[in-house]
C-alpha cells in the first residue's frame, strides 16, 4: 500500500507576484524519501522551494505538508507547521555571532520548556550526528563551508523536524566534500526517518541521494519528468536526456 | 519510522527498586512531545551507584529528543561509576542509537572563559589601542601616499566616482545640515538674548553669533554631520566589500583599493564639508538674525552691520580650514574602519560605530590642536 504523502502540491503557479516562471505544478513527496527538485538555472527550483518553506505567498494553487495547507495555516497552526520544516540555506545562514551550539540550540530555547542542561544535550547530540562533536564552541566563521553546512543541517534538525529542505547542498564544495554531505544526508533519511527535499542540479549528489525527482523547464513551464534517477537518464525525452547528458559532460 | 503524535504519553517505571542493576521500563513513545515530562523523573531513578538496565521493549517510537534523554542518563550513570545498558530496542531505534555513540560523553559545553582581572583589563585594552594606533597609522600613510599620487596624475583619479560621493555626501547632506546650523544660531541667540537685553547689550548679538558660527560651530557641527552620515556609510560600504571578498578582488586584478575606493571619498570630504559648512553658517547666522529681529526687537540693518564689522576673512577662512581638515580626517577615519573589517558580518556593524566614534573623537583632538596653534600664530 502507498503511504500517505507528506507533502501534497498541487495546481501551483511558481513564481513571484507579477512574474509567473511555471504553471500549475504538482507532485507528491512521500515520508522517509530524498526527493530531488531538479532544473537548469532560472527554472524555478529554489522559487519552488521558497513557496513550498513559507517564504513567498502562493500565486496559486495549494500546498499541504502533513496534512496542512500552508496558505491557510494562520498563528499557531502557522507556527504548528513551520516546526514541522527544518531549512537549510544555500551559505548555511548559520547566525555569525554565535557559536554553532548556540546556532543549534536557538530554536530549542525558543519552542521548548527544557532546562539549558538538556537543551545543550539534544544539540550537542545535534552535532554529533552531523560530524561536528568538538566544533561546538567554534564561530561559523571558524570552520570550513562543508562544516557549516552539516551545521545548517544539525540547525535545521533542532525540532526533529518531518521535512528538512536543503537549498543546493553540494553548492560551493569539493566534489569529496560534497559527497561525505550526500552521504550524512543519506544516512539521517535511512535511520532517522526524515524526509528531505532537496533543490540541486549536481548530479553526482541526485545519483547518490534521491529516491525520487522532478526535472522542472522554464520552455515548458513545468514539470519535463518526474521519477527514479535511472529511469529519468534513460529517458527517451530528449530535452530530459539532455539535461543529464550534460550534466554528466560537466560532472569532473 | 511513525511520525510524532502531540497526545502521545510516555511511562516510566522501576522494577525491582531494590535488585541489581536496578531496570527502569520504558513504555509509549519518547520524543519531543513526551520527553519533557519525564526528563528529570528519568534522572531521579537512577541509583547513587551501579548498572542500570533499561527495558525499551515497550518503547514504541524514539526520536533525537529521547536519544538525548539516554545519553543523559548514561552519563550520569558513568560518572557515578556504573553503566546504562538498553535492551529491546527496535531495529531502527537501535540504529538510531549505534549513530549517536552512546558509548562516548556528549561533550557538555566547557564554561566560557572567566572573567579577566582589572590590570589584565587594562593591560589588554592598551595593547589592543597600541595596535589600533599602529594599524591606523599604517593606513593614514597609505593614504596620504594614494592622495598624492592622485594629485600628481589626476588623469587616473576615478572622477565619476568623486562625483557620485560628492553628490551623496555632500548635495544630499545640505538640508539636514541647514537645518541643524539654522536651530543652532537660533537657540544661541535666544539663550543669550535675555542675558543680552538685561546689560543693555541689545545690539550686539551679531558679535557673539557671527565669529561663533564661522570660526568654530559651523564646521564643527558640520563635521559631526558629516561623520554620521557619511563617514559611517564610507565603512559600511567598504567593509561589506571586504567581508564579500571585493577588496581582495581590486587587489589580485592589480587595481589599488586605496585609489579606488578611498581617494575618490577623501576628495569628496575635502570638498563638500567646507562646502557644507558656508550653508550651515548662513544658516545659523539668518537663525540669529531672527532672534535679533523679532526677539530683541532691533532693526536687521543693526545685526547685519555688526556682523560686516566683527567678521573678517581671517574667520571665514580659518573656518574653512577647519572644516578641511575636518571633513578629510572624517572620511579618511570611515575608509580605514572599512578597510580593518574583519571576514564576518558583525565586524561590519562593529566598523561602522568605530568610524562614527572615531571620527568625532579626532575631530575634537584636531579642532584643539588647530586652537593652539591659532593662539600661537595670533590669529
Amino acid at each position: 500500500m502507498t503511504p500517505r504523502p507528506i507533502i501534497e502540491v498541487r495546481d501551483l503557479d511558481v513564481g513571484y507576484p507579477g512574474y509567473r516562471i511555471l504553471d500549475g505544478i504538482g507532485f507528491d513527496v512521500y515520508p522517509g524519501e530524498v526527493f530531488g527538485i531538479l532544473g537548469g538555472s532560472g527554472c524555478g527550483k529554489s522559487t519552488t522551494m521558497k513557496h513550498m518553506i513559507g517564504l513567498l505567498p502562493l500565486l496559486g494553487g495549494s500546498i499541504k505538508i502533513a496534512g496542512t495547507d500552508i496558505s491557510l495555516a494562520r498563528g499557531e497552526e502557522r507556527v504548528d507547521l513551520l516546526r514541522q520544516i527544518g531549512v537549510m540555506y544555500q551559505q548555511g545562514a548559520l547566525f555569525g555571532s554565535m557559536t554553532l551550539l548556540e546556532n543549534v540550540r536557538l530554536p530549542l530555547d525558543e519552542h521548548t520548556h527544557l532546562t539549558r542542561h538538556q537543551r545543550d544535550m539534544v544539540a550537542l547530540l545535534r552535532l554529533r550526528l552531523v560530524g561536528l562533536q568538538g566544533f561546538e564552541r567554534f564561530m561559523p566563521s571558524d570552520i570550513s563551508g562543508g562544516m557549516r553546512k552539516r551545521a545548517a543541517i544539525a540547525r535545521a534538525m533542532a525540532l526533529e523536524p518531518r521535512v528538512v529542505f536543503l537549498d543546493e547542498p553540494a553548492a560551493g564544495l569539493d566534489p569529496i566534500t560534497s559527497a561525505e554531505l550526500d552521504q550524512l544526508i543519506l544516512r539521517l533519511a535511512k535511520t532517522l526517518g526524515i524526509t528531505f527535499v532537496m533543490v540541486t542540479h549536481e548530479l553526482a549528489s541526485i545519483f547518490d541521494t534521491n529516491d525520487r525527482v522532478i526535472l522542472l523547464d522554464k520552455k515548458a513551464r513545468g514539470i519535463l519528468a518526474e521519477g527514479r534517477p535511472a529511469e529519468l537518464r534513460d529517458s527517451p525525452n530528449p530535452a530530459v536526456a539532455r539535461f543529464f547528458r550534460r550534466n554528466a559532460e560537466a560532472s569532473p | 519510522m511513525p511520525a510524532p503524535d502531540a497526545s502521545a504519553s510516555i511511562d516510566l517505571s522501576v522494577v525491582g527498586d531494590s535488585a541489581s542493576p536496578r531496570t527502569l521500563r520504558l513504555r509509549g513513545r519518547l520524543d519531543k512531545c513526551t520527553v519533557e515530562t519525564i526528563w528529570t523523573r528519568a534522572c531521579q531513578a537512577l541509583p547513587r551507584s551501579g548498572d542500570v538496565r533499561i527495558d525499551a521493549a515497550e518503547l514504541e517510537y524514539l526520536d533525537g529528543f529521547g536519544v538525548a534523554l539516554l545519553h543523559d542518563l548514561t552519563q550520569i550513570q558513568r560518572r557515578r561509576g556504573g553503566s546504562v545498558s538498553i535492551h529491546g530496542l527496535a531495529p531502527d531505534q537501535q540504529a538510531f542509537l549505534d549513530l549517536a555513540e552512546l558509548d562516548q560523553d556528549l561533550q557538555t559545553p566547557s564554561p566560557r572563559p572567566p572573567e579577566r582581572s582589572f590590570p589584565q583589563l587594562v593591560g589588554l585594552r592598551t595593547t589592543e589601542l597600541w595596535h589600533d594606533a599602529r594599524s591606523l597609522l599604517t593606513y593614514l600613510g597609505s593614504i596620504v601616499a594614494g592622495t598624492a599620487t592622485a594629485a600628481l596624475r589626476p588623469h587616473r583619479t576615478p572622477w565619476s566616482e568623486v562625483f557620485e560621493r560628492c553628490t551623496t555626501a555632500g548635495a544630499f547632506a545640505l538640508p539636514v545640515v541647514s537645518v541643524i546650523g539654522f536651530l543652532l544660531g537660533w537657540v544661541m541667540g535666544f539663550s543669550a538674548a535675555f542675558i543680552m537685553h538685561d546689560y543693555g547689550a541689545d545690539t550686539l548679538l551679531a558679535a557673539l553669533i557671527g565669529p561663533a558660527m564661522v570660526r568654530e560651530l559651523g564646521p564643527l557641527m558640520t563635521s559631526v554631520v558629516f561623520a554620521a552620515r557619511s563617514g559611517s556609510a564610507f565603512a559600511a560600504e567598504i567593509g561589506t566589500m571586504k567581508v564579500n571578498e571585493e577588496v581582495d578582488a581590486l587587489t589580485t586584478m592589480g587595481l589599488d583599493p586605496i585609489r579606488f575606493l578611498v581617494v575618490p571619498k577623501i576628495i569628496a570630504g575635502v570638498l563638500m564639508t567646507p562646502l557644507l559648512a558656508v550653508f550651515a553658517n548662513v544658516a545659523g547666522i539668518v537663525g540669529g538674525a531672527l532672534v535679533s529681529r523679532f526677539v530683541l526687537d532691533q532693526p536687521l540693518v543693526v545685526y547685519t552691520n555688526l556682523l560686516r564689522d566683527v567678521l573678517t576673512p581671517t574667520d571665514i577662512a580659518l573656518g574653512m580650514v577647519k572644516a578641511l581638515v575636518f571633513g578629510a580626517l572624517v572620511a579618511g577615519i570611515g575608509c580605514i574602519r572599512g578597510l580593518q573589517t574583519a571576514a564576518n558580518p558583525t565586524a561590519v556593524g562593529k566598523s561602522t560605530t568605530s568610524a562614527v566614534v572615531t571620527g568625532i573623537v579626532f575631530i575634537a583632538i584636531a579642532d584643539a590642536i588647530l586652537a593652539m596653534v591659532v593662539q600661537v600664530l595670533g590669529i
